[in-house]
């Protein structure tokens, strides 16, 4: 599986402003809720903020992957947001956010839950110029291309 | 070296949080731990590494460890997978 398949350039933002994880998964899911990609925003973000509380989604390599399972959702939806000053995403981490990438996953797919966030880390992964990258561009376009040659190489 | 085969038990498999807890225990030890699946060898202390493996809820991931440790790791490791990441009753 690939990020880049499932990316769609209205579901990216790429400066966002927020400077508080709570504040910029509020941006994200009500985007999502005014574009009708969801409609129950109020208990996707509760359930977002609550995994937060669980353990920090931030994975390293500046990006976070903030996720939660939606029940009645039939596919898997991707929300990419890029922090081009950076967040302190959570109060341990050592380095600033640039690269947010939220995962609604459907209720019952815990495979293909486990199969995009795998996606997400390989890209984050093997991508040390990624971010560099990332914080550069001015259209969601030239992201979802970044994202697929980084996806790409090595193949 | 010890190495170990061990099924995924827990229903998520190596997700999120569970990965982190599995990275943070490898973390502790001083000996070079990895898993293995399928064509796939990661390092049990990186976060990513563990979470690009997709390991799901009855595939079987084997554990390595080298070092002066490698016994407390490998069993400590084990015993996080049967637990199931503390994350079921």
């Amino acid at each position: 599986m690939k990020i880049h398949n499932i990316l769609k350039p209205e579901l990216i933002k790429i400066d966002c402003q927020r400077t508080t994880t709570q504040d910029l998964l509020q941006e994200i899911i009500h985007d999502l809720k005014e574009k009708k990609f969801i409609s129950n925003d109020k208990l996707i973000l509760n359930k977002l903020i609550e995994r937060e509380k669980l353990g920090s989604t931030s994975i390293g390599n500046h990006s976070a992957v903030p996720h939660t399972k939606v029940k009645g959702l039939k596919e898997p939806l991707l929300f990419i947001a890029i922090s081009k000053g950076g967040i302190q995403y959570h109060e341990n981490d050592k380095e600033q956010v640039h690269l947010i990438i939220l995962i609604l996953s459907p209720n019952e797919s815990p495979i293909i839950h486990l199969q995009i966030l795998a996606a997400a880390a390989s890209l984050i992964k093997k991508s040390k110029h990624l971010i560099k990258e990332v914080i550069t561009i001015n259209t969601a376009e030239e992201l979802i291309n970044i994202v697929k040659k980084h996806e790409t190489i090595n193949d | 070296m010890i190495k170990r085969e061990i099924e995924i038990t827990n229903k998520l498999g190596l997700h999120a949080r569970a990965a982190a807890k599995l990275s943070h225990l490898a973390n502790t030890f001083n000996s070079d731990i990895f898993l293995i699946y399928d064509q796939d060898k990661v390092n049990a202390k990186s976060l990513l590494g563990i979470l690009t493996m997709a390991a799901s809820i009855g595939n079987n991931i084997t554990i390595v460890a080298k070092g002066k440790d490698e016994e407390k790791a490998v069993n400590k490791i084990t015993e996080l997978f049967h637990n199931k990441f503390n994350e079921e009753n």
